[in-house]
């Protein structure tokens, strides 16, 4: 077959975006823009329907020289469509097409209505390129734009200085571990001599098998390890993770179907993506896939305990996103990449849905001062039933109970660390489970606050629901949010769309399910009695131990910002400072003494006679009594060279023979 | 063919002669940039001045890329367009007017035929004596194509040198409040670099009898043998006095303090000139003279110049951070940059030096931009100052959206240029002898910071509520300004996307660079147990 049509995946939007863009720059027809993205979002998931990667069949695969400097250097650019792959890009293309719909809805009537379309078409164009990458340079570079596209999202109602800060502050700390992946990205280049995966992974492997010793710079060992671990600095900054999960929180003052796509769906699963890509090389060296699963417990055991005490819908979700990616990290970690992606691909159905449902209650609560504070909700669910009862899917699925989608996944994540069976994928097996029950209760508390009981504010009294274009992408979310789990667990569809029928699947541990089964269903049903009839003043959670630790996001922030930019500024502010004293005063200073010099030495020039005799003579009298000075030192000079025996002869002056016959 | 680079460099000269024949137009009166603007009536003369200078810089950029089709990328080595005449003798002295490009010096011509075309229109908006200015911005842009062509040390120190006397006047006269100040520094800081050059060529003369930059660099001709029978210590000397005058004017750290003065002060049309050419001259003085005159000298300073490189791209970021004046800012970022086309150069790798010579360009065209826009803030807010800005997108969206463009190209992204030469220099820095990973790495936080500053600016100035009132009533881009900045725009996204178009003039010049270092297959050379230290003197120097 002829995979030409492939190119249309990672095309189409850019045009389409571009289109988009064109409108929004001549404010002409705005509301046409949508057109474009959607029909263009479609196509290119109607042309991966169309390239389902068979068993044994061969993967397609498009290539185009874009750049080659000498003979050892050159990079492509392409499509590469494996099982992987087409996971990915359908949950791209599922995701983004939903979100765009439930945007004509959420976003209509906004300024900058085909804007915000032309940056949504281009992040999926980007984030589509990052997908079907084959080399590790298009992986860098769409990663980088999807970067600047979530910069241009977050900070879409830039006329909020809370808006701005929050797009900068994203770009900033995942550009921080981005320098990390572009260094992992250049020292692999340098040993494999090429960006792309497969020839990238073979010199890692041969490395590893010692038949590849002549590594640039580096010995062998340290390579097998530093150049994962650079890798990681990217997936740590882009999905989120601990210590640089701060931005991810402030990324919610973007447009709430932006969160839903971008910061909880798809790219903040690029981290993810690119680890599972490239798993042989993080497990090549055991403590590195260790690290990755260390870094990811800890992350989804800090994000849940500040999930539990936020009061923000949006928080809440974004909190428990970092939580969830976090286990996405542990299962790769332990070395499974099938319960990793499989995690991201259900997460990314639940957290969309959920969401998109937050995006319909605060469309609801608008007239709030503060339409995401849940503390003024309550009630909703009598006077939104579709959004309740498809957010209470979604939230049973994030919770993990038995059948729904999350279920399964995070049963995955846990059985893989029980196989590993490492002190440290036990430990992270312990967190896990923990985070289960933290997770739970969280959900459920916020699900509660928002809909259970009766409202809390005349806003809340008056909410209604939300129009039907924004209803049915809930709807859409929500039965994958139940079912896709169970089924693609069903005779192990994943593992073997992923690795081929014959592929081994482990089979679950009972007492492992039961134990998480419980956690979940423990979680939930303190979350139910604990705020079946919330009131206003009082939570439960500002009761539990270590809640101002909590409620202060573990310091973090602080450190980041008071600690780190803050020292940054004062040793820029002290730097300008030399420049200007020291570096620069040391060059006026060359000049003031040149100045100075001239105008004292124009005294000289004076006009009298006198003066000028006086100079003669005294330049007269400094001459020769150089003349004598130099006259006398000559003998020296020439015993010292007396060695050689020209000196000696031209030095045969009457006075130095004088002296020699008087020694005589 | 060879007539049309001569036609290159000298139109514009022959045009600043043409306009001096021109009537004088009246000084209008300066304008406040609020809101409606009324415009002066129309001033014939001062028409005439503006359409002239630009119809002579259009003709000249087109001049330039003309050379693009009897440009031969095939050649294997050595200049093309060469014309060598004697120009004049003075006893033994022979100096020659000998000119020739290969495929580096043709993309730093275009870009400043680009730059000086844009630059003109952009001064259209000159208000004190315009005749004069245009006459400058001709003068030093014949001076200018003349540094990239040279291929006599005489004739290059002469094009080098005249470029100063035009940017001196244009700092001087039509700059800000402290213009006599950096016009002065500017030229007697840079003025002092290029004397002790002058002193290194007149030694080459007397040594070798030959002034060619051809032959200086070919074994097997005299002034090769001749050169090279000089002892290690000399050649250090000599190699020294080049690179002294070429890094001051790049400028590297600590030499850079001239730079800020005379970008803030200069004229619009001056910074852009300066950032974008005026500083290339001295990276393509290492690559055109002192690398393949000095190669061994090179090499062994190879790792001071990396070091001071190094220091360049963090020193400047973190500087361009904290200043309160815009112009500084970006003038600050230019070190940074600036560090980084020398990391590539003396990385010694092929790549390394592609990228530097891309990212020369690059830089020219991103901070060109970027000191276009500032210039139009100033024209309409008289003040350069960050803090009198803010919230100005929602009064001025599309000067926004280019300033949006020129950052982010600024700040090394995707598919714009400054990341296509960012990477190449950074992987040939990482696989060579002289920087390595750990250098590397300290390298790319440059990446970082530039982030941190720029979108730290842009934040300032034009994102949230409109902080002053007297900006609510800004004027957005005219026709003009857009002109200006859409052909910069698309040149981003060219080198961006497809840069293949450009980097195969530079395959071969670069190889030949290469060859001249000893230099042949760099990606895989091993390291040599018996390689003398760089820092230190070299203990066989060659002769």
């Amino acid at each position: 077959m002829n995979s030409l049509p492939l190119w249309l995946i990672p095309l189409a939007p850019v045009v389409a975006a571009l289109l988009a863009g064109v409108l929004a720059l001549t404010r002409r027809a705005e509301r046409a823009a949508p057109l474009f993205t959607l029909a263009a979002t479609a196509l290119s998931g109607i042309v991966a329907l169309g390239w389902i990667p068979q068993e044994g069949g061969p993967v397609p695969r498009l290539a185009f020289e874009w750049l080659k400097i000498g003979a050892n250097f050159q990079i492509n650019l392409g499509v590469h469509l494996d099982p992987l792959a087409w996971i990915m890009t359908a949950v791209v293309c599922v995701v983004s097409l939903l979100v765009q719909v439930y945007s004509l809805g959420y976003m209509k009537g906004e300024n900058g209505f085909a804007r915000y379309f032309a940056y949504l078409g281009l992040f999926t164009a980007s984030m589509l390129g990052l997908v079907v990458a084959d080399n590790l340079f298009q992986l860098y570079v769409c990663w980088e734009l999807v970067g600047i596209c979530s910069y241009l999202l977050i900070g879409f109602w830039w006329q909020k200085p809370s808006a701005a800060s929050a797009a900068k502050k994203a770009f900033v700390v995942t550009r921080f571990g981005d320098v990390g992946f572009l260094l992992g990205v250049l020292l692999l280049a340098a040993v494999a001599g090429s960006f792309q995966f497969d020839t990238v992974m073979q010199a890692v492997a041969r490395v590893q098998a010692g038949e590849l010793t002549a590594i640039p710079l580096v010995s062998a060992q340290v390579f097998l390890w530093l150049a994962p671990l650079l890798l990681f600095c990217g997936a740590v900054g882009k999905s989120a993770q601990f210590p640089l999960h701060i931005w991810l929180p402030d990324a919610m003052e973007g447009p709430t179907p932006v969160s839903a796509l971008i910061h909880a769906a798809t790219m903040v699963a690029a981290g993810v993506y690119m680890v599972a890509r490239l798993l042989p090389i993080f497990v090549a060296v055991p403590f590195v896939s260790e690290i990755v699963l260390l870094t990811g417990a800890v992350t989804a055991l800090i994000a849940a305990t500040i999930a539990l005490v936020q009061n923000d819908i949006k928080k809440v979700m974004a909190y428990s996103t970092i939580s969830q990616l976090g286990y996405m990290m542990l299962g790769l970690g332990a070395g499974s990449l099938d319960s990793g992606m499989f995690h991201l691909v259900t997460h990314a159905m639940f957290k969309a849905l959920l969401f998109l449902a937050a995006g319909s209650v605060i469309h609801a609560m608008h007239h709030a001062a503060d339409p995401n504070d849940l503390r003024v909700m309550g009630g909703l669910g009598s006077r939104m039933r579709i959004t309740a009862v498809t957010c209470g899917v979604g939230v049973l699925a994030l919770a993990g109970f038995p059948g729904l989608s999350g279920f399964w996944s995070k049963d995955a994540i846990l059985g893989a660390a029980l196989d590993k069976g490492s002190p440290v994928a036990l430990l992270g097996l312990a967190v896990g489970i923990v985070v289960a029950g933290l997770t739970a209760f969280y959900a459920t508390r916020m699900w509660m606050l928002a809909f259970a009981g009766s409202a809390r504010s005349a806003d809340a009294e008056q909410a209604h629901e939300s129009p039907s274009v924004m209803t049915l992408p809930l709807i859409l979310l929500a039965i994958p949010s139940a079912a896709l789990g169970g089924w693609l667990h069903m005779g192990h569809r994943f593992t073997h769309f992923l690795h081929g029928a014959q592929a081994h699947a482990e089979p679950m541990h009972l007492w492992l399910v039961a134990v998480t089964s419980l956690t979940a269903v423990g979680g939930i049903a303190l979350g139910w009695a604990l705020y079946r009839a919330p009131s206003a003043q009082t939570d439960p959670v500002e009761r539990t131990p270590g809640y101002a630790l909590f409620a202060n996001l573990w310091y973090m922030d602080a450190f980041w910002s008071r600690g780190v930019a803050s020292s940054m500024l004062a040793l820029g502010q002290f730097v300008a400072w030399f420049d200007r004293t020291v570096i620069d005063g040391a060059v006026n200073l060359t000049g003031w003494v040149c100045y100075i010099g001239g105008r004292e030495l124009r005294r000289a020039t004076n006009g009298q006679a006198q003066t000028y005799t006086a100079a003669a003579l005294l330049a007269l009298v400094i001459a020769a009594l150089a003349l004598i000075l130099f006259h006398n030192r000559a003998p020296d000079r020439a015993r010292i060279y007396s060695s050689s025996p020209i000196i000696r002869t031209t030095d045969a002056r009457p006075h130095t023979s004088h002296s020699d016959t008087g020694q005589r | 063919m060879n007539y049309l680079l001569n036609a290159v460099i000298f139109l514009p000269l022959a045009g600043a002669l043409l306009l001096l024949f021109f009537p004088r137009p009246e000084d209008a009166p300066e304008s406040h940039g609020h809101g409606e603007e009324t415009p002066a009536p129309p001033d014939a003369a001062a028409q005439a001045v503006r359409w002239f200078t630009l119809a002579v810089s259009l003709v000249t950029f087109v001049a330039s890329a003309w050379l693009l089709t009897g440009f031969d990328i095939a050649q294997k080595e050595g200049y093309q367009f060469v014309t060598d005449r004697i120009w004049f003798v003075m006893g033994d002295l022979r100096v020659r007017y000998h000119i020739g490009i290969d495929g580096i010096s043709l993309l730093l011509i275009l870009l400043t035929t680009f730059l000086s075309v844009l630059s003109v229109l952009f001064s259209f908006s000159i208000k004190k004596r315009l005749r004069e200015y245009m006459v400058f911005l001709l003068v030093l842009q014949t001076a200018m194509t003349g540094v990239f062509c040279a291929l006599d040390l005489v004739l290059f120190y002469v094009f080098f040198e005249a470029v100063l006397i035009p940017m001196y006047f244009l700092i001087g006269i039509w700059g800000h409040e402290r213009r006599i100040y950096a016009a002065v520094k500017f030229f007697l800081y840079t003025f002092v670099g290029s004397v002790l050059m002058l002193l290194g060529i007149v030694f080459i003369y007397l040594n070798t009898g030959s002034l060619s930059i051809v032959d200086l660099v070919k074994p097997g001709t005299d002034a090769y043998m001749k050169l090279n029978l000089l002892d290690a210590q000399t050649l250090m000397w000599l190699y020294a006095a080049f690179a002294l005058a070429f890094m001051i004017k790049v400028p590297m750290f600590p030499f850079h303090t001239w730079l800020p003065d005379a970008h803030v002060e200069a004229p619009t049309a001056g910074s852009v000139i300066l950032a974008g050419v005026l500083l290339k001259m001295g990276t393509y003085g290492f690559i055109r003279i002192c690398l393949p005159i000095f190669p061994i000298q090179a090499q062994n300073s190879a790792m001071l110049f990396i070091l001071l490189a190094i220091i360049g791209i963090i020193y400047g970021a973190i500087v361009a951070a904290v200043q309160p004046d815009m112009k500084k800012l970006v003038a600050y970022s230019s070190v940074s940059h600036l560090g980084f086309v020398m990391l590539g150069v003396f990385s010694f790798t092929k790549l390394g030096m592609v990228g530097a010579v891309l990212q020369s360009i690059n830089h020219g065209v991103s901070t060109g931009m970027l000191f276009f826009m500032v210039g139009m803030m100033y024209e309409r807010r008289h003040t350069r100052e960050i803090a009198a800005y803010g919230g100005i997108k929602r009064v001025v969206p599309v000067m926004a959206a280019f300033f949006l463009i020129a950052l982010l190209s600024s700040i090394a992204l995707p598919l714009t240029n400054g990341f296509v030469g960012e990477f190449t220099i950074l992987q040939g820095s990482y696989i060579s002898q002289n920087s390595g990973p750990l250098l590397t790495f300290v390298a790319a936080l440059g990446m970082v910071l530039s982030a941190v500053y720029m979108l730290w600016l842009f934040q300032r100035v034009f994102t949230g509520p409109v902080k002053h009132e007297e900006n609510r009533h800004l004027r957005d881009m005219n026709w003009r300004e857009k002109v200006v900045l859409v052909p910069l725009v698309i040149m981003i996204f060219w080198f961006g996307c497809y840069v293949s178009t450009w980097t195969r003039y530079l395959n071969q010049p670069v190889d030949e660079l290469m060859g001249r270092l000893g230099i042949e297959n760099q990606e895989q050379r091993p390291r040599d147990p018996n390689a003398p230290s760089p820092l230190r003197g070299s203990p066989t120097g060659a002769g």
